[in-house]
């Protein structure tokens, strides 16, 4: 069995890894959880279906600030969902049913290549017939195809949909500039594309929580009516509680609410009314300044192990000479870094050095410890000098 | 000009929005007979003492962490839900035929059954299997499988309003007729096929076609505790009903969100699922741990799979797990956690057994005190209904006029299709309710 070969390292699962490879339980949601079990005034009746009231608000905050124009406006709101792929399952099934006409399941849908595995299957779930990939990495440069990805939207039918990374791109780690983002979302206004973030990391890729929401606040400030799927699995390390939200930023609050009742139906076949549990940590975490505080800290914590990781990694890698150029590994942000090794070599890799890493040459860099940094740099070296 | 302006507003779900008239009812003596959730005699909801003695276990557990569950749900979880449903010393579990997927709720067993079915049952992405639930039944079921993309959903014949009870025979007829033709004469002739001929005879002029239940047609069946009549069908009846479903190739599945709470007994609520498996069905269950375990906000549920043989069992599952990552990826952890721990421990077990025989009995009392109080008022009617009804819902029989009677001057408030939920009734509201009833019966026609 493999689990005898003591060098084992999985690079391989999404899930953050402490310094000695353990699942981290963050320290503000141990205090959390107490303080709600703890908590008598709390029962387990049954949440709105669009969830808990507290962490909606609260969550929309998160995403687009405390001092949001659009809250304040009363043209924000949202659902509670299943983690980051509810918010995305539930955006579908509503754009689906009520975008672009009525059902009109020809309505193309435009994720990037790559992108998460799951994108293309939850919008073809939902019934949309024409999923396309929109240009996004440059493997020879080993950074963004930014004039492929304008192109792509010059040329995609108006209307289409636009599945875009809010920070930390999935699996690349590569993220437009500042100047980008501004250059895809006159393109995108100009020719009516809808613009349905995917926010996994916000907090997580910096470290700094409004710096890795600046693109969703920019195309807010800029007139768009979107949808942001927000996932706290990661930067509240609540993977196994489901935690998730979907913001809808619409015109006005009159197009906002009938849109919500609509997704209430979608919701009510669904799961019915979404988990307590997880809702609760965060909502009492974000409506808590001392709390706030602590996860702030907490996420900074998992966001700087990363990147001193990062930079140790291409360090090391440089040290050993190991052919080619290493500085898309501290330039990439996220979680995941495209290494650029090819699959002959990822099999190298697992096969030779027991180095777990997906065949794309995505890594997840809190997989790195330590411990282990030095026998990973120094496997990637072998695995580009052996094989090509 | 909004993306969304022609978006159009969808109307709340009823039980809701009468939760919601009566939050912001003022009159004092108002009464909550709608959504159902179980209440205290001090017409409070109840966390139940097992659940706040496990949930401390759990947040004292140093090893426990929120690493991601497997995308079928926690297997402690999944493997004692099946067990409570189909009995500790189950054959079908012995030999490895049953599995399970670990869902939101009832709700979340239902639709990922349904998903399942229409793309893998009776053909490839067959939409047209009907799929029939009981006339009336729980409102979302019909939603459930149409947006799981069924385009058939068809009603059986269930209550009978005129007996107040179940029409067996209309039932049993729902299960049973493959074709009939109706004359002008309104004589029906009964075949015992499919195929479906249009002709003309010596008796009738024209012949109307009427549709029927084609082999292979999924049935819904209420485990027990049938939302919202209360009614189930006997022992004996299920027997029957069993009888013809196998014969006609009908598929089987199960709702079973009142395991426990019906009768105070875990195996007699679960007898007609026991039955249908020991006859020797591939069938599903979809199993809610909202009500027996008063976990309704964690959305604690289980779709037991029973199948053929464990070969079968496993291609089911893995497309199940295809289906499950594009909804909600994975399940949530802490409501499967508690029910786990709480079913694999033989002292919380107890204890839980304890705590649901608590509830049952509550429910059982109000429903003796409600009817001897109607007949102490001679309130016109009969109101054996009331006890022999089981589970948390009763359809009194009040018609819709009845009804908004006792939501608009009595603040008593039920759904429009007479049903109450008897855990909203206590000592203390008890009077005020049967004299309520007896003034819309007697006032209102």
């Amino acid at each position: 069995r493999l689990a005898t070969v003591t060098q084992i390292i999985s690079t391989a699962p999404k899930s953050v890894n402490h310094k000695d490879v353990n699942p981290w339980v963050l320290p503000v949601v141990k205090k959390v959880e107490r303080l709600i079990v703890e908590d008598a005034g709390l029962n387990h009746e049954y949440l709105p279906i669009l969830g808990l009231p507290e962490f909606r608000s609260a969550s929309s905050k998160v995403a687009l600030g405390d001092g949001s124009a659009a809250i304040k406006d009363g043209r924000v709101g949202g659902v509670q969902a299943l983690g980051g792929t509810g918010a995305l399952r539930i955006g579908a099934e509503f754009l689906r049913r009520w975008y672009n006409g009525v059902n009109n399941t020809a309505t193309p849908v435009y994720v990037s290549a790559p992108t998460w595995e799951n994108h293309n299957s939850v919008f073809a779930d939902a019934g949309f017939k024409d999923i396309r990939p929109y240009h996004y990495w440059d493997a020879a440069k080993r950074g963004l195809d930014l004039a492929g990805l304008l192109d792509d939207l010059e040329k995609a039918p108006e209307h289409s949909v636009f599945v875009l990374h809010a920070c930390a791109h999935n699996p690349t780690g590569t993220d437009p500039t500042r100047e980008e983002w501004k250059q895809i979302s006159e393109i995108m206004k100009r020719r009516s594309l809808f613009v349905f973030f995917d926010s996994a990391y916000q907090g997580f890729a910096s470290g700094d929580l409004d710096k890795d929401a600046w693109a969703i606040r920019y195309f807010v400030s800029e007139g768009f009516e979107l949808f942001i799927a927000q996932s706290f699995s990661k930067n509240f390390g609540l993977y196994n509680e489901r935690v998730g939200y979907l913001t809808v930023v619409a015109r006005d609050s009159e197009n906002l609410s009938r849109t919500l009742s609509q997704m209430e139906k979608i919701v009510r076949t669904t799961w019915s009314n979404p988990p307590s549990q997880g809702a609760r940590i965060v909502s009492k975490t974000l409506n808590c300044p001392e709390l706030f505080a602590e996860w702030y800290s907490n996420v900074k914590t998992m966001a700087d192990r990363v990147l001193l990781m990062r930079d140790q990694l291409k360090a090391k890698l440089q040290a050993l000479g190991t052919p080619g150029t290493w500085d898309h590994i501290t330039q990439q942000i996220g979680m995941f870094s495209f290494t650029g090794l090819n699959p002959k070599q990822v099999e190298y890799m697992i096969a030779e050095k027991h180095v777990y890493l997906m065949a794309s040459g995505r890594i997840n860099m809190c997989g790195l410890t330590t411990s282990n940094i030095d026998y990973i740099a120094q496997s990637i070296h072998d695995a580009v000098t052996k094989v090509q | 000009m909004s993306v969304f302006c022609e978006v159009p507003q969808a109307a709340p779900v009823a039980v809701f929005k009468l939760s919601q008239d009566f939050n912001n009812d003022q009159f004092p003596n108002k009464v909550n007979l709608g959504v159902g959730a179980y209440r205290t005699d001090e017409g409070q909801p109840w966390v139940l003492p097992v659940v706040k003695k496990v949930e401390k276990i759990i947040v004292q557990d140093g090893s426990l962490n929120h690493e991601y569950l497997p995308i079928l749900g926690l297997p402690d979880f999944r493997s004692s839900a099946s067990k409570i449903a189909l009995g500790e010393d189950s054959p079908a579990i012995q030999e490895n035929r049953v599995g399970a997927v670990q869902c939101l709720g009832g709700t979340g067993a239902l639709k990922m059954g349904a998903e399942f079915l229409s793309r893998f049952y009776n053909g490839n992405k067959n939409t047209k299997t009907p799929i029939y639930v009981s006339a009336p039944t729980w409102e979302n079921h019909n939603a459930v499988f149409a947006n799981a993309g069924f385009e058939d959903v068809r009603p059986y014949k269930y209550w009978d309003a005129e007996n107040r009870g179940l029409d067996f025979a209309g039932f049993l007829e729902d299960l049973e007729v493959s074709c009939f033709l109706t004359g002008l004469n309104g004589v029906r002739l009964y075949f015992g096929h499919d195929s479906f001929s249009l002709g003309v005879n010596s008796t009738c002029s024209i012949f109307c076609l009427q549709q029927s239940c084609p082999e292979h047609s999924v049935f819904v069946l209420h485990a027990c505790a049938h939302n919202p009549t209360g009614t189930d069908p006997t022992q004996e009846q299920w027997m029957q009903i069993a009888e013809v479903m196998m014969r006609r190739k009908l598929f089987v599945f199960f709702d079973s969100a009142y395991q426990g709470f019906a009768s105070g007994c875990l195996d007699k609520d679960a007898w007609a699922v026991r039955y249908f498996v020991s006859v020797g069905f591939e069938m599903f269950c979809a199993q809610s741990f909202s009500k027996n375990f008063g976990l309704y906000n964690e959305r604690v549920g289980n779709l037991t799979i029973v199948a053929r043989d464990a070969d079968n069992l496993k291609r089911v599952l893995s497309q199940m797990e295809k289906i499950v990552r594009t909804t909600w990826s994975n399940p949530p952890s802490q409501g499967a956690r508690i029910v786990s721990i709480t079913l694999n421990s033989p002292e919380l077990f107890t204890e839980w057994k304890d705590n649901v025989k608590t509830m049952a009995g509550r429910v059982l009392m109000m429903r003796a005190q409600l009817k001897a109080k109607l007949q102490g008022l001679g309130t016109p009617g009969t109101w054996e209904h009331i006890t022999e009804q089981i589970g948390m819902f009763s359809f009194t029989g009040l018609n819709s006029k009845q009804v908004e009677y006792m939501v608009k001057e009595r603040h008593v408030y039920l759904m429009a299709s007479g049903r109450i939920n008897m855990c909203g009734l206590t000592s203390s509201n008890i009077n005020y309710v049967a004299e309520s009833i007896h003034e819309a019966v007697t006032r209102v026609q």
